[in-house]
C-alpha cells in the first residue's frame, strides 16, 4: 500500500500545479485505486474532487470528460460514442472500482494494459493539461518524459458511426493480453493496440486499409508494423499472432465484416 | 486527520490516518460486516454503497470520502435478510464470506436498474467474487428475488 504523510483538499488548479511544482514526491489522487497496489510514498496527497472535474459536457466538437470522471460516469452516459466506452470498460473488475476509477487518472498515467486509453486513441481524443496544454492524446503517449503537470480534462469528437472493441483476456476481469478498438467516423477509419504490453499507439496501415474495405490486410498490419514485448501474460510472438484475430472480431461484433 | 462521514444515515467524525482506507475506517468503528479479502480491490467482498453507489472499501481512501453517505451491510439488515433468505434456498451460503458485498451488490442493481436481465445480473455481479458456489445458485436466487420484489409492487 502506497504511504501518505499529508492529505491536501485543492481549491484551485493553481494551487495544484504550485504543489505539483514545488514537491516532486506529491501526487493528485483519482479514484485511489492504484494504491493498493504498490509501495509509492507520497509527502502530499492532492484532493481535486473539488475543483468541477466530475463532469461530462457537451461541446461543439464532440464531449469533454472531466479528469474525475469515472468509468462507471462513462458506462451511464448514452449516446453510441459512448458504446465504445461501454465495450472497453465492461470487463474491468467490477461496477463497484468502475465507479472509482477515474479517466484522468487512467490516461495521465498512461498505463499501457488500459482497456479505455486504447479506445480513447481510437476516438482521436485530445488530452488537456493545465501547462502544457491540450494534445492529441497519441503525442501525449510518445513522449518521453512529459513534465509534471495537472490533467484536467479529455475531449472526445462526437458523432461517430462505428466503435468496435475487443480484448482477449484470461479471464474476465482479468487485463487484456491485448486490446485493440477501432473508431470510424466520417468514413475515416482509427485503430489503435494497447495491452502490447506497451501503451496504447495507433496503426495508421490498417485504418488504411480499412478505409479501402480490406479487412483481412488490415489486420494483417497489425502483426506486421506493431511492435509487441513479453510480459507475465503472453509472450511476444503470441501477441502479434493474435493481433489480427482480435481486430477482426472487434469488427464483427458491431457488424463490421468483409474480406 | 478529521474526515467527516455519514455511516448508515449517522453523522460521524473519525479520526484517520491520511492512507487510511475506508474499510479499515469502517471496521475500526466495529462495523465488521465489512468483509476484508483480496485487500487490493479485486474479490469485492468489502462492498458498500457512497452516495447510493457501489465501491471498493478497501480501495477507498477514507480522506476522499468526506462527507459522502457511506452504506454498509448493517445499515441494510432488514433487506440483507430478505435476500440472505433466497441465497439460502439456492444452497448459495457455504462459507458466507462473500455474501455481505453480494447483497451490496444485489441492491445496487435493484437501485440501477428496473427489471434487470440475466445479462444485467451477471454485469452487476460481475465484481463479486465466491470460492464455493459456482455462481449459478445465486443467479437464481437474484432472479427469485428480483421476481418476488416485481410481485411484491405490483399488488
Amino acid at each position: 500500500m502506497a504511504s501518505i504523510q499529508t492529505f491536501i483538499q485543492a481549491n484551485s488548479m493553481e494551487e495544484v500545479v504550485e504543489i505539483l511544482q514545488s514537491d516532486r514526491s506529491a501526487a493528485i489522487i483519482g479514484g485511489g485505486a492504484y494504491l493498493r497496489l504498490g509501495k509509492k510514498r507520497i509527502s502530499k496527497a492532492i484532493n481535486i474532487q473539488k475543483l468541477g472535474l466530475n463532469a461530462i459536457e457537451k461541446t461543439q466538437e464532440g464531449y469533454r470528460i472531466g479528469a474525475m470522471v469515472t468509468y462507471g460516469d462513462l458506462e451511464r452516459m448514452p449516446g453510441n460514442v459512448f458504446d465504445g466506452f461501454r465495450r472497453a470498460v465492461r470487463d474491468n473488475v467490477g461496477v463497484q472500482l468502475r465507479n472509482m476509477v477515474t479517466v484522468g487518472a487512467t490516461v495521465f498515467s498512461r498505463y499501457g494494459f488500459s482497456d479505455l486509453n486504447t479506445m480513447m486513441m481510437a476516438l482521436g481524443a485530445t488530452v488537456e493539461f493545465a501547462q502544457m496544454g491540450t494534445m492529441p492524446i497519441e503525442d501525449y503517449f510518445s513522449m518521453e518524459r512529459p513534465m509534471r503537470d495537472f490533467l484536467i480534462a479529455v475531449n472526445i469528437p462526437g458523432d461517430v458511426e462505428v466503435t468496435a472493441f475487443h480484448a482477449l483476456r484470461l479471464t474476465t476481469t482479468d487485463y487484456a493480453i491485448l486490446n485493440v478498438a477501432a473508431v470510424q467516423r466520417d468514413g475515416r477509419w482509427r485503430v489503435a493496440v494497447g495491452g502490447r504490453p506497451g501503451r496504447a499507439c495507433l496503426c495508421m496501415e490498417a485504418a488504411e486499409q480499412l478505409e479501402n474495405g480490406h479487412i483481412y490486410q488490415a489486420a494483417t498490419a497489425l502483426a506486421e508494423k506493431l511492435t509487441f514485448g513479453t510480459n507475465r501474460l503472453a509472450r511476444e510472438d503470441y501477441r502479434k499472432c493474435i493481433a489480427p484475430g482480435v481486430l477482426r472480431r472487434a469488427l464483427e461484433e458491431v457488424g463490421v465484416h468483409g474480406g | 486527520m478529521e474526515v467527516n462521514l455519514i455511516i448508515n444515515k449517522k453523522p460521524r467524525t473519525v479520526h484517520i490516518r491520511p492512507d487510511e482506507t475506508l474499510i479499515e475506517t469502517l471496521r475500526g468503528l466495529g462495523l465488521n460486516g465489512v468483509k476484508q479479502g483480496c485487500d487490493t480491490g479485486s474479490c469485492g467482498v468489502c462492498t458498500v454503497h457512497m452516495d447510493g453507489k457501489a465501491i471498493l472499501s478497501c480501495t477507498q481512501l477514507t480522506a476522499m470520502a468526506e462527507g459522502r453517505g457511506i452504506t454498509t451491510i448493517e445499515g441494510v439488515q432488514q433487506q440483507a435478510e430478505q435476500i440472505g433468505q433466497y441465497l439460502v434456498a439456492e444452497g448459495v451460503e457455504q462459507c458466507g464470506y462473500c455474501s455481505p458485498g453480494t447483497v451490496m451488490s444485489i441492491l445496487y442493481l435493484e437501485s440501477c436498474i428496473a427489471d434487470p436481465s440475466d445479462d444485467d445480473i451477471l454485469h452487476y455481479l460481475n465484481g463479486n467474487l465466491c470460492r464455493c458456489s459456482g455462481y449459478e445458485g445465486q443467479l437464481r436466487a437474484i432472479r427469485t428475488y428480483l421476481e418476488a420484489k416485481r410481485n411484491e409492487s405490483d399488488r
